[in-house]
């Protein structure tokens, strides 16, 4: 037999070959969730359920094996914070709390630097070489990460921060309300089924209770992004028609995501929009994007992403 | 001179310290790295130490010679830091792979796995990367940095002895 189907597929399949593949594929590196996030299925609750039921034996198990990692705190301006002295490390668990007047900056293994601003309150919640974990309870942050995407991690009351190799700002509210500003790179923000990708340039704005909104250009008009956050928190449908009339080319990011967001009547509206910004790219049918097939969706955000 | 490919623009970005290639990096060679931290190490070790060779990778850009090369100089950074792994790490007794016996297919499969990892070295890479990744010969050659007739040859010559290995667990 030739050994075509081995080389590249092509020719007979050699039946052996093909059990093999079917057998070991599922060592087959899997790239972490990315992006579209299609609506949640039935079998969610259930599995939440279980989560609740098994997550505080799991977290008493993880307390009393864990691995202590840590991370620096370099340098602090004005003041003391309450916390960590610099130079010292700060361990998994524990809370950075800076006052009114002092800066704190914290050195994360070897991937770059996180500023905390005055007024924050900072959990390092793991230091591993998988995972770099905070937790920003209240405050701001910048963070500047060099590392693969999806190593350093935010968590804020409303949403989870992940990078994807980028610059960031992120700003939490008493109320736990929170805002993130990227300046470089990309950051996915997830919370309660949702998900947005928010790329340099953009903003997203994010609520207990509700996750992330949907992202939108940092010069957006005042006007549009108050029909936008109607729209997109107070599901004022009547917003729809101001988000679409206004949007520019530079809007296209966030009617993308409006298009998973919005119900099947108002999708069509959205995609016709989005069409008339950034034509589909080949290969693509509306069709497919109505029904938010993640192959379509992914391909007409690589093509808003590239093209000017 | 020759036109750079799509490939070799977004390397050369990552290069001058744009981080947001570095990660389209990341994602274009993550399953032939995977593949290569697989040919010698379980999984369970091979998914933990695919961040770290791209962060040492990150560390040592400026290291790299030209952007072709970039998946053969990942893929040497994978192999050393495979040895390093084998190196540090405390002496345990590995558990037979069929103790679990909750999914037969999955102990099938680490017990294909474990026999690929006894084969030569040369053949290891190829064999996980075709029938564990998914990638085909030219695939393999093109990221891996090696001439198709060479990873063709380690190819057949691999799967000729890991049939001759399946055929002997069969018969026993």
């Amino acid at each position: 037999m030739s050994d075509d189907y081995l080389w590249d597929g092509s020719g007979e399949p050699d039946p052996e070959v093909q059990r093999l593949e079917k057998l070991l594929q599922k060592a087959r590196y899997r790239p972490p969730a990315r992006r579209f996030a299609p609506p949640r299925s039935r079998v969610a609750l259930p599995i939440a359920a279980a989560v609740v039921l098994l997550v505080p034996s799991a977290l008493a198990i993880y307390q009393a094996l864990r691995p202590v990692g840590s991370v620096h705190v370099t340098r602090h301006r004005e003041g003391l914070s309450n916390g960590a002295a610099v130079g010292s490390r700060l361990y998994e668990g524990n809370w950075l709390e800076t006052d009114s007047r002092t800066h704190a900056e914290i050195a994360v293994a070897n991937l770059g630097e996180v500023k905390v601003a005055p007024s924050s309150r900072v959990r390092l919640v793991s230091a591993r070489q998988s995972e770099q974990r905070l937790e920003l309870a209240r405050g701001q942050i910048q963070a500047r990460i060099s590392a693969p995407p999806r190593l350093f991690i935010v968590d804020t009351p409303s949403a989870t921060a992940v990078d994807l190799g980028c610059e960031y700002s992120l700003t939490v509210s008493n109320s736990g309300a929170g805002e993130l500003k990227v300046t470089f790179g990309y950051v996915e923000l997830t919370g309660q089924g949702k998900t947005a990708l928010v790329p340099a340039g953009a903003l997203c704005e994010t609520l207990p209770g509700r996750g992330p909104g949907v992202p939108f250009a940092a010069d957006a008009p005042p006007t549009w992004r108050e029909a936008l956050n109607r729209l997109d928190f107070e599901g004022d449908t009547s917003a729809l028609g101001v988000v679409l009339e206004q949007a520019r080319r530079s809007d296209a990011l966030t009617l993308w995501h409006l298009l998973s967001r919005v119900d099947v009547a108002a999708r069509q509206r959205v995609s016709q929009r989005l069409i008339a910004l950034v034509p589909l790219p080949a290969g693509v049918s509306e069709q497919d994007v109505l029904q938010l097939r993640k192959s379509a969706l992914d391909k007409w955000w690589d093509a808003i992403d590239d093209s000017p | 001179m020759p036109k750079a490919s799509p490939a070799e623009l977004v390397v050369e970005a990552a290069r001058r310290g744009d981080r947001a290639a570095f990660g389209r990096v990341f994602e274009q060679f993550a399953p032939m790295v995977h593949g290569i931290l697989l040919a010698r190490l379980p999984s369970q070790d091979a998914d933990d130490l695919l961040q770290e060779v791209f962060l040492l990778a990150l560390e040592r850009l400026d290291t790299l010679r030209s952007a072709p090369a970039v998946g053969g100089w990942l893929a040497m950074i994978a192999r050393n830091r495979a040895v390093d792994f084998h190196r540090t790490r405390p002496t345990l007794v590995a558990l037979p792979p069929n103790l679990s016996i909750a999914d037969p297919r999955r102990s099938e499969a680490a017990e294909v796995l474990a026999m690929i990892r006894t084969l030569p070295e040369a053949y290891r890479e190829p064999l996980v990367l075709r029938l564990v990744e998914g990638m085909t010969g030219p695939e393999i050659a093109e990221q891996v940095g090696l001439t198709p007739a060479s990873v063709r040859v380690n190819l057949h010559r691999g799967m000729q002895l890991l049939r001759e290995k399946l055929g002997q667990e069969e018969e026993l």
